[in-house]
């Protein structure tokens, strides 16, 4: 056996470390028994209590002028109320704001990422409103004792949930219920309008497509694509018209042709994912086109009806893959709008 | 190693007695045990007093003390970093012996628990409450114990049917460990959005936010594991002179074995337990520090020092390489063992075929 390396002997040792062990033990509790703990941050000047989506009381300022939205959904709603966090966190899989907010959001400080947010700068920012939702600290409570801390946080939405009924929370931590209700209303309007102008496309199907490392994965009907597509009255092909799980459904390349609809729409991420950030690509029109060119290459992708029929559509994987809020719809309209007309 | 290329040539030894108890230690382990506490004490300030809050240097002395007038800075100085800071050090410390323990029972540098599918196990009993059951963060860690053992009872109940053989337990425990890893996948792919995020999160192996009652807990069970660790080190160490000699002078060879094997399992589900899989410090550290103190086997004090120091530095380059961005600290030793992984396996293989 090449791996055997017996060890011939072994050395003395004292037990003093393990009495340093204990000692360290000791000094841990004794220091968490002493340290201050379960004082929250509470707000200055008028104030009102609000309830967040988990059904904890929350004590914010009546007219916010700090906040930090530490999500994609939670900034999208703020920007769609007008209002424009001091900080907020890297997009999914980017390193700046997600890139379908770049031109509204480019300029807000980015304190973090979505899994590991830096609570020194969040603190830095001096924030008056914390927003955070599902997609970003989840299932998290020290990191929800550690936010409490440094100022007010309002836990607005699960991940996977219902993009109105975040929003409508998060416009209530903001004192802007009214706002919102507007802003609904414009989302409506604009459905009805884009209806419409695509009646030509009633009978196509029309499939949502990322392609991340080489392989594909569907947006099903629960995500924010598969919402819009659903508004506007565009059919999914049977195989597709469902609900997923809450996050891009994997299809494995020897099923490549569960893919395959009358329209592809076609986004990714760049090559970075969760757990390797920086791994460098685009997710943006561009991002796709690459991704694209490498997909022609997978056994099978041109064999697919869309591809032959030339109908694959590449697009804003930050804005056709991800996750958001208001202005994420309206541009998802807009978009389907545009490629389509 | 070239300095003991005699078989009975031994690391020269000290003595000093202190009235009538006498200890005789080899000189060259002590130093470098001295010179990874100074490395462990630099980096641990470091780790307490840098950060990204705006405050000055005296101003972090200050809020160290609980002084100064920002109860925010004395927040964070207690009750964020400090508990970061002893969690990554209890968390390596117990690390760097499991692996110390398994190696010395496998007499194998690659018989640690991350190569032998133990972290991956624990990792699968950690999903399976996060995802199946939807548990809390002290059940998840439960899951991580009983996910640890039931691994260890398979690949040592396949590997040593007919006694332990160190490449034999390897190779089961890789194949295991492959097995647990696409399991560990599946889990996560079938989840739905909320759970698949939390156990990602956990799976790339964090210490952001971890805070005193969760390092308390971790301290309390790596100081407890540690008293059997230690009380068997000694005789699992003479085990290398082989099962018949020792059985000859009265040591119990299973039943050291057998302890050793529970020790080091409980030590690396404790660990993972507490902050996700940090990859490969358990197979790093013992032999970092073997040749550290120029010592033939790995030494478990040795190794729990090194292992504290790995994990301390890790963080604190997740912490600082992309900032304002923070990685998993899983991620960090992840990148820099797998190097270690491939350099280890290339040396064993230039010797083999010298």
């Amino acid at each position: 056996m090449p791996l055997d390396a017996p060890f011939p002997r072994r050395r003395h040792r004292a037990a003093r470390p393990l009495a340093a062990l204990v000692a360290i033990a000791c000094l841990a509790l004794g220091l968490s028994a002493c340290s201050a703990s379960g004082s929250e941050a509470k707000p200055e000047g008028a104030t009102r209590t609000v309830v967040d989506v988990e059904g904890t009381e929350v004590e914010v300022p009546v007219h916010p002028e700090r906040v930090v939205a530490l999500s994609e959904p939670t900034l999208d709603g703020a920007l769609a109320l007008g209002v424009t966090p001091v900080g907020t966190i890297s997009g999914r899989g980017q390193r700046g704001v997600p890139n379908y907010l770049a031109d509204l959001a480019g300029d807000i400080p980015i304190l973090g990422g979505v899994a590991q947010p830096n609570f020194d700068v969040i603190a830095n920012a001096e924030p008056d409103l914390i927003l955070v939702d599902g997609t970003s600290i989840n299932n998290n409570p020290e990191a929800m004792t550690i936010l409490r801390r440094i100022a007010p946080t309002f836990y607005a939405g699960y991940a996977g949930g219902d993009w109105r009924a975040t929003f409508t929370k998060t416009a209530d931590a903001l004192n802007l219920s009214d706002r919102a209700t507007e802003v609904i209303a414009d989302y409506d309007a604009a459905v009805v309008d884009a209806r419409k102008k695509l009646t030509a496309y009633t009978d196509d199907t029309f499939s949502i497509v990322r392609w991340q490392g080489g392989s594909a994965s569907l947006i099903l009907n629960e995500l924010p694509a598969g919402i819009a597509l659903t508004d506007l009255g565009l059919h999914r092909p049977p195989n597709q018209d469902r609900r997923g799980r809450g996050h891009s459904e994997p299809v494995s390349l020897e099923n490549l042709a569960d893919i395959d609809a009358d329209h592809l729409f076609f986004g990714t991420l760049g090559g970075s994912s969760n757990g390797n950030p920086d791994a460098g690509g685009s997710s943006d029109v561009s991002g796709a086109e690459q991704a694209l060119r490498q997909a022609e290459k997978v056994p099978g992708f041109t064999a697919l009806g869309a591809y032959r029929a030339e109908r694959i559509l590449p697009v804003d994987g930050s804005l056709w893959t991800s996750t958001g809020g208001p202005i994420l719809m309206q541009r998802l309209v807009a978009d389907v709008l545009r490629i389509l007309s | 190693m070239t300095q003991h290329a005699s078989p009975d040539a031994a690391p020269r030894h000290r003595t000093v007695a202190f009235s009538g108890l006498s200890l005789r230690y080899p000189a060259r382990a002590a130093r470098s045990g001295l010179l990874l506490l100074l490395a462990i004490a630099v980096t641990t300030v470091a780790g307490l007093l840098i950060g990204d809050y705006d405050i000055t240097v005296g101003e972090t002395l200050q809020a160290a003390v609980a002084r100064g007038d920002d109860p925010l800075a004395i927040y964070f100085v207690h009750d964020v970093r400090a508990p970061r800071v002893l969690t990554a050090l209890v968390v390596g410390a117990a690390l760097g012996m499991a692996g110390s323990l398994f190696q010395n029972i496998t007499g194998n540098p690659l018989g640690s628990p991350d190569i032998i599918g133990f972290t991956t196990g624990a990792a699968t009993g950690a999903l399976v409450q996060i995802i199946v059951v939807g548990a809390s963060t002290h059940a998840v860690g439960i899951g991580a114990l009983v996910g640890g053992f039931l691994t260890a009872a398979v690949v040592l109940g396949l590997a040593c049917s007919s006694g332990l053989d160190g490449g034999r337990l390897v190779l089961v425990g890789i194949g295991v460990g492959a097995a647990l890893g696409a399991l560990n996948s599946l889990l996560i792919v079938r989840a739905s959005l909320v759970t698949a995020q939390t156990a990602a999160q956990w799976l790339a192996g964090s210490l952001n936010a971890v805070l005193w009652p969760r390092a308390s807990l971790v301290m309390i069970a790596v100081a407890v594991l540690t008293v059997p660790a230690l009380l068997l080190s000694r005789p699992l160490g003479m085990l290398a002179l082989g099962d018949d000699s020792c059985a000859a002078v009265g040591i119990p060879v299973r039943r050291i074995r057998l302890g050793a094997v529970l020790t080091g399992v409980a030590l690396v589900s404790v660990a993972t337990a507490a902050t996700g899989p940090i990859a490969f410090v358990a197979l790093a550290a013992p032999q970092l520090a073997r040749r550290l103190a120029a010592v033939p086997t790995p030494g478990l004090v040795g190794s729990a020092l090194m292992g504290a120091l790995l994990v301390q530095v890790s963080d604190l380059v997740a912490q600082r390489l992309f900032a304002p961005t923070e990685l998993a600290v899983g991620v960090v030793t992840g990148a820099v063992g797998g190097l270690y992984l491939v350099a280890l396996l290339a040396g064993e293989w230039r010797r083999n075929h010298a």
